[in-house]
């Protein structure tokens, strides 16, 4: 299968405002943007002099930690080959640490080679320029290793970690971010990488960050209290829209959920923006057969939205929190008699 | 970063410099009240050794080749003291120029010196050592040359590129307390401080990086449940 690269028109970046930057004040990354783009299409034959290029102009360090994302998220490819290869190889690996560190050798070397040639490269690839970028523009950033949940994957207890991100350092404070998720997503099917930026992984709010990714160093977590693998394991699916949003789905806390018919599901989900309260609506999903609700709010109070819904029948279904046709998060519910 | 300076007429003066009282460095010009220094009778040494006190507004009578710029490299080392002089008449007014006969006219002419000093910072350059740089640069695993390798003057887009053999060097000296960044992707980028006690060629190791590759792209998909045979039928008489 013949994995290639759709580069849609760079999306303008939608709002403005997300979590973490509430720290920055009324910042704006207008001009951070649009000297990344004035360098698009620059190669990586010389890092220093790109990370001078995107940052001497610059008087704050998270407009330069901008400019140093959005230049990556545009420029930078990703490769779906190698990501299925690499993911192939190190499942099968994944018991065999000697054969794994040399096939680990191997492709390390071809994707620093690749990336060079082709600016095209796999989420650690990403997370090493980040981080090199970053940190040839006098800023601490370090690449995090770890576990990523999407719908693609299925990760037990005995998983290898398969996902590379960046913490960076900014005025004493951690910040986290994922520029290979910022930049698109894999459309399945057609092994087609659609570049689609998402700004939502941008110095992304930590407890959120929390129910997709998780460190193999906890150090990395960054949240008030440190959730274990297992807990990560089980939380609702959230996806890009989750962080764009601003949408945390609080209850219930784990993904699966045992039911009985006629007993209401009760949900609480804190949501950042009441415009975007409005617009949240249910996905009942049960094979082929698709019920879209709207929500009947209970209580809302300081961003906390209490509704409920009940089934009842019988049977397995996945229920979607969507904002107009964009999904957020997934339950898994089951329901008995 | 060199300190020069350029010599050149700021007012072209039209007193006679032999009608002046003469002092001990030159004549005194009752017309701006002020002493004329006799340049023409220095050295270069000694012209630059001048200006390194003066400030501005000296008047002075000098020979139109003395009006150039005036590069000022303070060097322990005397053979390289000269290298750094650049010749190259500049600032000079047309108006004088129409007045001059000939290149080598020996008249010497009375201008107000402009000293225009390059570097800001010149008390501290003055004193800082320079160093003309070059080395090579190998794997530290197996001691292989990395051609490529890009070295940068920290803070700035100067910088050159090792050649096939690894070698660098720099044509331009580097001034103590500069820092050069070595930098090759997947390898893990080196700083190296210019000092004054450096050695003359700098042998320099690079380390690959070794991070474990991986990565799990977002995906544009949603979850969906496997559902059983069972389920199926059900649905089919819902």
């Amino acid at each position: 299968m013949k994995a290639f690269v759709i580069s849609l028109l760079l999306s303008t970046i939608s709002n403005p405002i997300l979590c973490q930057l509430q720290d920055f004040g009324d910042i704006d990354f207008k001009v951070a943007d649009s000297i990344a783009l004035t360098l698009f299409g620059e190669d990586l034959t010389n890092l220093p002099v790109l990370s001078y290029q995107l940052t001497s102009a610059l008087s704050t360090d998270v407009e330069k930690f901008r400019a140093i994302y959005s230049w990556v998220c545009l420029n930078i490819i990703n490769d779906v080959d190698a990501y299925q290869l690499n993911k192939v190889k190190r499942e099968k690996l994944a018991d065999k640490q000697m054969s794994l560190n040399e096939w680990n050798e191997k492709f390390r070397k071809r994707m620093f080679k690749n990336l060079l040639e082709k600016q095209s490269t796999v989420c650690t690839g990403y997370a090493y320029l980040i981080s090199e970028l970053a940190s040839l523009s006098g800023l601490r950033c370090e690449i995090v290793n770890g576990y990523g949940r999407t719908a693609a994957v299925s990760l037990s207890n005995n998983a290898i970690p398969n996902h590379s991100w960046n913490a960076v350092e900014i005025h004493g404070k951690w910040y986290l971010c994922d520029a290979t998720w910022s930049s698109g997503g894999l459309l399945i099917e057609e092994s087609i990488f659609l570049k689609d930026y998402n700004d939502g992984y941008f110095l992304a709010e930590p407890d959120l960050f929390a129910y997709s990714h998780y460190p193999i160093d906890t150090f990395w977590l960054k949240t008030n209290s440190k959730t274990s693998f297992d807990t990560f394991l089980s939380k609702p699916l959230v996806y890009k829209y989750a962080f764009s949003y601003q949408i945390k789905p609080i209850e219930p806390a784990k993904m699966n959920v045992d039911l009985k018919r006629n007993e209401s599901l009760d949900f609480v989900v804190h949501i950042e923006k009441e415009n975007i309260a409005a617009k949240l609506s249910l996905s009942i999903v049960q094979g082929n057969w698709t019920k879209d609700v709207n929500l009947n709010i209970l209580s809302q109070t300081d961003g906390i939205y209490e509704f409920d819904y009940t089934f009842n029948r019988k049977g397995t279904y996945d229920v979607h929190l969507k904002v107009d046709d964009d999904y957020v998060a997934t339950y898994s519910v089951r329901v008995k008699n | 970063m060199d300190t020069k300076f350029d010599l050149s007429i700021k007012k072209p003066c039209s007193q006679n410099f032999n009608d002046f009282l003469p002092t001990d460095a030159g004549g005194y010009c009752n017309v701006c009240q002020k002493e004329v220094i006799d340049f023409t009778r220095m050295t270069e040494k000694d012209i630059l050794n001048f200006f390194r006190e003066k400030a501005e507004g000296t008047c002075g009578r000098l020979n139109k080749d003395q009006l150039r710029t005036y590069f000022d490299s303070y060097n322990h080392d005397n053979s390289n003291k000269w290298k750094w002089l650049r010749f190259g008449v500049i600032g000079v007014s047309s108006l004088l120029l129409v007045q001059e006969s000939s290149a080598q006219n020996s008249t010497p002419t009375i201008i107000e010196a402009d000293q225009r000093v390059q570097n800001q910072s010149i008390e501290n350059k003055m004193f800082l050592g320079k160093h003309l740089v070059s080395g090579r640069v190998v794997d530290r695993l197996d001691g292989y040359p990395l051609p490529g390798v890009n070295i940068v003057i920290k803070g700035t887009v100067i910088g050159t590129v090792t050649d096939m053999d690894g070698n660098f060097s720099f044509n331009d000296p580097l001034v103590e307390g500069e820092i050069l960044v070595f930098s090759f992707i997947g390898m893990e980028t080196e700083e190296f401080k210019i000092k004054k006690n450096m050695p003359e060629i700098i042998e320099l190791n690079m380390m690959q990086m070794s991070c474990d590759f991986m990565g799990e792209i977002a995906v544009n998909e949603v979850y969906s449940s496997k559902i059983s045979i069972w389920e199926k039928v059900k649905n089919i008489f819902r």
